[in-house]
């Protein structure tokens, strides 16, 4: 933004707007356009006339930091964020906004709700807030495809603003149902300016494999190929690690980036892309809206999101400032499986929500979340999930730890779920569409996004009729064959258990030498490679067969290798198939050259651990169904069990085991089948 | 969700007239203080001098268009620039507040009680917040006051009166307070009688307490406050409050009272003063000091062993005692205050 920077169209029309006019604006441009160029722009302009700073409210810690970086390199304006991950400089913060020298005060949605930022923070900013701006707007929608329930708040919020405040939305990728929608919920008088999506530099590919092997495959021959730095998305965490892991092994400098990382692991990873230190992230949306990196040459995914919404939204990163950026899609089969879990469970049932406001309603001053979770039967995150929306929706509110119920009434709001899932399912249509779609590929995507100016784009592998080659290697399958039978699935030990007393139950931290050590799957439950072959042997045959045992032995030894090697095995017992853990259990005891015990004995029989949906009640179903009989050596042990689903049996066994006297516990599971709907 | 539909005219108000933008507790330097009630009521008078129609047109002032409006001194508009900048505060804690069932009013609400402009006039808040029934607050009725720590006698007499209005279907008005006011309040609602608190004290907390919330969503009782809805409790809150009291009901009681001292007296002898409402206080043997001393001074006595008809009583003695009657009640001319 040098001096004799000229403005884009557009760009000076919504300043003008803006700062003069104090209206609200709707701008729908695409990434690499300049929307943050009119933020910045307007609040220096508002500030000269004696306004308080921007409130810039955007969902993701990425893009925080990018616009901190930009707006500072402009040397417009100082910018701050104001979030979880910078609490040591809060204070500095808030002496700086209290004496006004902060333009811009980046925030995430969950912030606004904040009690110490609201009722703290705000207040001492004594010019006010002078200009809204709220980034990904079409979260606002419902019928956004990815529709946050934090901005039902933001919407409420906006619409309350008084006049003397200008506001500015802006979204990259919002087709006319969005673009209505959030007129509708902002108010009439919000002025939409909008501009042509079609992204020239990006030259879009389809891929269609058969499974997961030739996918690793393609991707361990033609990363390598592709110039510069990129991203690979997958649905999943463990894909995202699973893939990664793979491309290591085939020498590709690749990392896994999903919302399990810690937030300085993050950045790191964010700024060794952004800088060419590394060839590709391997990543979740948890790398998402906004993540700016101009040279970015290829976006790869490994498998196919939900809309075609948020593929734009993702293959547009791709070629911001570049003659030439990849867009390759790879599909599979799994693909359908794992969007569809995602739409299913995106909301809570009214049944669940129903039990939740009874439990806090019924108590005396309120619940924390632990509370509830023993009085109600459903999953820790989707009970946080349904939470989250009751708290939005003004039914209960959360004063410290503790869930209060309001003086509204809940009515269940059936129809309009349904009409979500609906919408999200013809999405997921469309996206199949697009995966077999025989014409221009860029072209698609802008229809689809309702773009006026939706064109065939001469650049795509329909329109130039050639591509990157859509068949991997034979030699490279087999090894990705081979990888998948040998990846593996880390099982965490369980930190903490629940104790009932006095009627009430709480959490308590697990003694350091009571904990399980580390643990192994050797696949996802159902998945290829061997998870197949586990579903198979379980409910097909009633027996795990030999190649499992065999590549259990070899992968403990040869892989795993634990720091302590077990010198004995345990099994974990079960009186509804009292053969099949133990059998194997034992045959892998052979195979390991170690001897087997049948020390632990189920004493009652239980439901079956998979149909209790949290945490409290998992435990409570198993927690006094095991005793020991016999003796128990004092070495390290290998426990084993068959499926591992929330760990509590494993738990519960451990310390069983170490209160009888054993060593170290190492568990050891065929199949991870917890719920892999995480991202 | 009480989603509130604010109007322009209203937010401004809301603006200058209530401390909701502020810091609750300690003030430093970005407080400033919202325009009294007076304060606002003088200035809209001058507003509608220099032709400004509406309390909206303010939010789109520029420091030089204030120069038309008279007697507007330079550390009142600075107060008002910096209280209109602060929208984006109001948004937030509006949206809080919805959040929780509590609804904001301002003197321009259908459901804004005459009663308040008529007896207060310029002193009339413009602004309260609140949780429950609006309509509540057109009802009248008797308000039961009282010291924070009743003697027995005092706390028998209270909850029988209060009982006694649930079944003659009068309204039980109170400061909602420990003590008497808080006894009457809850006797009455257990006894299914309605009732409005005026409080001086923080509604969001009170509002989480399970009883008054059922009694609130049922439709029983109506509290409101003209403090920020977070403000605990506080003596100076308290006296500013206990007019409010008075002007919303037809009759006041006093259970018992200090002399000289203590909110109640100074509560009942500003209504005396300003003839707010007709006052009755609890008379018989060994009376608390302040009952006797408020009786000297022109309170209704009110047998403490009262039966019988309870409005009868009320209409019968109040309309005995013309003196004690506000004279202006029927005057229109001066409402004009509260209309641009």
């Amino acid at each position: 933004m040098g001096e004799n920077a000229q403005f884009r169209d557009g760009q000076s029309e919504a300043i003008e707007n803006i700062v003069n006019k104090k209206a609200r604006v709707l701008l729908v441009q695409r990434t690499g356009w300049g929307k943050s160029i009119v933020y910045f722009i307007a609040t220096k302009m508002l500030r000269n006339r004696g306004s308080g700073p921007s409130l810039l409210i955007s969902p993701l810690l990425s893009l925080m930091r990018n616009q901190i970086d930009m707006a500072e390199k402009a040397g417009v304006i100082k910018a701050t964020r104001y979030d979880s991950s910078n609490q040591e400089e809060w204070d500095i913060l808030e002496k700086e906004l209290r004496r006004d020298k902060v333009d811009i005060l980046l925030v995430s949605p969950e912030r606004l709700a904040n009690g110490h930022f609201k009722e703290d923070v705000l207040p001492s900013l004594r010019r006010g807030i002078g200009f809204f701006i709220v980034d990904e707007a079409h979260c606002i929608s419902d019928w956004g495809h990815d529709f946050r329930p934090d901005y039902r708040r933001i919407v409420r919020i906006v619409k309350g603003l008084p006049s003397n405040i200008p506001i500015l939305a802006t979204t990259a990728t919002a087709n006319n149902r969005v673009i209505n929608d959030i007129s509708e919920q902002l108010g009439k008088n919000l002025i939409v300016m909008r501009g042509g999506l079609a992204r020239e530099s990006i030259r879009l590919q389809n891929v269609v494999l058969k499974d997961q092997s030739e996918r690793l495959a393609w991707l361990s021959e033609y990363i390598p190929k592709f110039n510069g730095s990129g991203i690979i998305y997958c649905l999943t965490i463990a894909d995202t690690i699973r893939v990664a892991s793979w491309l290591k092994e085939n020498g590709i400098d690749a990392h896994a980036y999903n919302s399990d990382l810690i937030a300085e692991k993050k950045q790191k990873l964010e700024d060794d892309l952004i800088n060419n230190r590394i060839k590709v992230l391997v990543a979740t949306v948890a790398l998402g809206m906004g993540f700016d990196k101009p040279d970015l040459s290829f976006v790869v995914h490994f498998q196919r999101p939900g809309s075609v919404i948020a593929y734009y939204q993702q293959v547009g990163r791709a070629g911001r400032a570049m003659e030439k950026a990849y867009g390759v899609l790879l599909s599979g089969e799994e693909d359908n499986d794992i969007v569809n879990y995602f739409i299913n469970t995106a909301f809570p049932s009214n049944g669940h929500l129903l039990k939740i406001i009874q439990s806090i309603e019924f108590s005396k001053d309120g619940l924390s979340i632990y509370e509830i979770q023993s009085a109600v039967n459903i999953p820790y995150k989707k009970l946080e999930q349904a939470l989250k929306m009751l708290e939005i929706d003004g039914i209960v509110f959360k004063k410290g730890t503790k869930y209060a119920r309001t003086l509204m009434q809940w009515r269940p709001d059936e129809e309009r779920i349904q009409k979500v899932i609906a919408q999200r399912r013809y999405e997921l249509e469309k996206m199949n569409e697009y995966v077999h779609h025989k014409g221009c590929l860029m072209d698609f995507l802008c229809r689809e996004l309702d773009d006026p100016e939706a064109r065939s784009c001469g650049n795509c592998a329909t329109c130039r009729r050639k591509g990157i080659p859509t068949k991997p290697s034979s030699e490279l399958v087999s090894k990705a064959v081979t990888f998948l039978k040998r990846s593996y699935i880390p099982i965490e030990p369980r930190k903490q258990c629940w104790i009932s007393g006095n009627g009430r139950t709480k959490r308590k931290n697990l003694n350091a030498d009571m904990q399980n050590c580390e643990g192994r799957a050797l696949c996802f439950y159902g998945d290829a490679g061997w998870g197949k072959m586990v579903a198979d042997c379980k409910y097909k045959y009633g027996r795990y067969s030999d190649e499992l045992v065999k590549a259990s032995a070899e992968f403990i030894k040869e892989t795993w290798k634990p720091a302590s090697f077990p010198t004995w095995v345990a099994a974990i017992p079960s009186l509804r198939k009292s053969e099949l853990v133990p059998d194997f259990a034992k045959r892998l005891a052979n195979e390991l050259k170690i001897p087997f015990h049948m020390i632990l004995r189920k004493s009652k029989e239980t439901q079956e651990q998979k149909l209790m949906q949290n945490s409290y009640y998992k435990w409570k179903n198993i927690c006094d169904v095991f005793e020991i009989c016999g003796h128990c050596p004092r070495e390290p042990v290998l426990l084993i069990d068959d499926i591992v689903d929330s760990g509590w049996t494993l738990t519960v066994a451990g310390i069983l085991l170490r209160e009888s006297g054993a060593g170290p516990v190492y568990p050891y599971v065929l199949a991870n089948a917890s719920t892999r709907g995480d991202y | 969700m009480t989603d509130q539909f604010l109007d322009p005219d209203e937010q401004a108000i809301i603006l200058l007239c209530s401390s909701l933008t502020q810091r609750v507790g300690d003030s430093d330097i970005s407080s400033v203080n919202p325009l009294s009630p007076r304060e606002w009521h003088v200035l809209v008078d001058n507003l509608i001098k220099s032709g400004i129609e509406s309390p909206s047109m303010l939010l789109e002032m520029t420091e030089e268009d204030f120069i038309k409006v008279p007697n507007l001194s330079q550390s009142l508009l600075e107060r008002i620039l910096a209280l209109l900048k602060r929208g984006g505060q109001f948004a937030l804690e509006i949206e809080h507040l919805s959040q929780l069932g509590i609804w904001v009013m301002t003197e321009y609400d259908d459901s804004y009680p005459n009663r308040f402009s008529q007896k207060l006039k310029e002193h009339a808040p413009p602004v309260l917040f609140g949780a429950g029934d609006k309509s509540l607050l057109l009802s009248g009725g008797l308000a039961i006051v009282g010291s924070r720590n009743v003697d027995e006698r005092g706390a028998i007499f209270t909850e029988r009166i209060a009982k006694l209005c649930t079944e003659s279907g009068i309204n039980v008005i109170s400061g909602a307070a420990r003590g008497v006011d808080g006894i009457a309040m809850t006797c009455a609602l257990r006894n299914r009688g309605s009732s409005v608190g005026i409080l001086a004290d923080s509604l969001e907390r009170f509002i989480s307490n399970r009883e008054y919330r059922e009694f609130i969503s049922e439709g029983f009782l109506t509290v409101v406050t003209h403090a920020h809805p977070r403000v605990n409790f506080s003596i100076p809150l308290a006296m500013s409050r206990n007019k409010y009291i008075y002007a919303l009901s037809d009759y006041t009681l006093v259970a018992s009272s200090d002399i000289e001292k203590g909110g109640t007296w100074a509560g009942a002898i500003e209504s005396l003063k300003n003839k707010y409402t007709p006052i009755f206080v609890r008379d018989g043997i060994d009376m608390p000091a302040g009952n006797k001393a408020l009786i000297e001074k022109k309170a209704i006595p009110f047998p403490e062993d009262f039966e019988g008809d309870l409005s009868a009583f009320l209409t019968r003695e109040a309309g005995e005692r013309e003196d004690i009657k506000s004279e202006d009640k029927s005057n229109p001319e001066q409402m004009q205050f509260r209309f641009f």
